[in-house]
C-alpha cells in the first residue's frame, strides 16, 4: 500500500532533480526520490543495526563473555549504594 | 533538585526534556530532539528518573536509553563459540546515560547504571543477549565504564558479559 509524504525543496534542487530524472529517462520525481530513499535507508538501517568486529576483536570478546567472571568490587558496591538509597 | 526512586519511561507531557542539561550538548540534543521519536519508530527506549516535585511536566534528573544490537564477526568463524548459536550475537545496547549537572558527583550516574543493567536483566529473561554493550561518549565516560568491569571493545564502545549483570542481579546484600 503506497502513502503520501510532503516535502519542502529549493526550487534550484528541484530543477537539477527534474534535469535528472529526465536525463535517467525515469517516469517522474516521485520514482527518482523513491529510488534514493530505498538505497539510502537500506544502507542506513544496516549501519545502525549491527555492529561488525575484526576477527580477531570478536573471537576475543566471545572468549570474555564464556569465561566472565563475578561482578567486579566497584560494581557490587554501587549496586548496595543503590539498594541502600532505596532506588528501585 | 531531588529525584524519584525509579525510572519511567520517557513521556513528553509527563517529563520536561528542555531543561535537561547534563554538560554534553550531544545528550541534550538526544534527549530533547531524537529519543522520543525513537521510541515511537522502535528504534530505541529512553527511561527517566523525573525530579521530586508537583510541577507538571516534572524536571529530568537522569535517563538512559536501550536498544537492542547484534555483534557479527567480518569474516566466517573458526572453531571458537562452540556453545553458542549462529551469528550474529546479540546484544543490548545502553547507547546513552546521562545525570542532569545539578545533582552529578553523588553517586547518580553509578544509581542509573546498576538500574540500567537491571532493566537489561528483565529483557534478558524474554530476548535472550550474550553481552550489554555502552557507548561511551568521551574518555571520561569509558573509564567510568571501566571501573565497573567494562571491558573495551571497539572504538568507543565497551561491554559487560549479560551474566555478569545477572550474577549481580542475583547477589545477596
Amino acid at each position: 500500500m503506497a502513502s503520501r509524504i510532503n516535502i519542502r525543496i529549493d526550487e534550484k534542487l528541484k530543477a537539477d532533480a527534474e534535469k535528472v530524472v529526465a536525463l535517467e529517462g525515469m517516469k517522474s520525481l516521485t520514482e527518482y526520490i523513491v529510488k534514493l530513499i530505498r538505497q539510502d535507508s537500506e544502507r542506513l538501517l544496516e549501519l545502525h543495526s549491527k555492529i561488525v568486529l575484526e576477527d580477531n576483536v570478536f573471537d576475543r570478546f566471545m572468549k570474555a563473555c564464556e569465561d566472565a567472571e563475578k561482578p567486579n568490587a566497584a560494581l557490587l558496591e554501587a549496586a548496595k549504594f543503590t539498594d541502600q538509597s532505596r532506588f528501585r | 533538585m531531588k529525584a524519584l526512586k525509579r525510572f519511567v519511561p520517557l513521556n513528553k507531557r509527563k517529563h520536561d526534556r528542555k531543561s535537561f542539561d547534563c554538560g554534553s550538548v550531544h545528550l541534550n540534543v538526544f534527549l530533547r530532539e531524537k529519543a522520543d521519536n525513537h521510541y515511537k519508530k522502535g528504534v530505541s527506549l529512553t527511561m527517566v528518573l523525573p525530579e521530586q516535585s508537583r510541577t507538571k511536566p516534572k524536571r529530568i534528573c537522569a535517563f538512559y536509553t536501550l536498544s537492542h544490537t547484534t555483534i557479527e564477526r567480518n569474516s566466517l568463524p573458526t572453531k571458537i563459540a562452540k556453545t553458542l548459536p549462529s551469528y550474529p550475537i546479540p546484544v543490548l545496547l545502553l547507547a546513552q546515560l546521562a545525570v542532569h549537572s545539578d545533582i552529578q558527583k553523588k553517586g547518580m550516574g553509578k544509581v542509573s547504571l546498576i538500574l540500567a543493567l537491571r532493566h537489561c536483566v528483565k529483557i534478558n529473561k524474554t530476548l535472550n543477549s550474550v553481552a550489554i554493550v555502552v557507548d561511551a561518549i568521551d574518555a571520561k565516560a569509558s573509564s567510568f565504564y571501566q571501573k565497573y568491569g567494562f571491558d573495551p571493545l571497539i572504538s568507543n564502545r565497551l561491554f559487560l558479559p549479560m551474566c555478569v549483570a545477572e550474577a549481580l542481579l542475583l547477589r545477596k546484600t
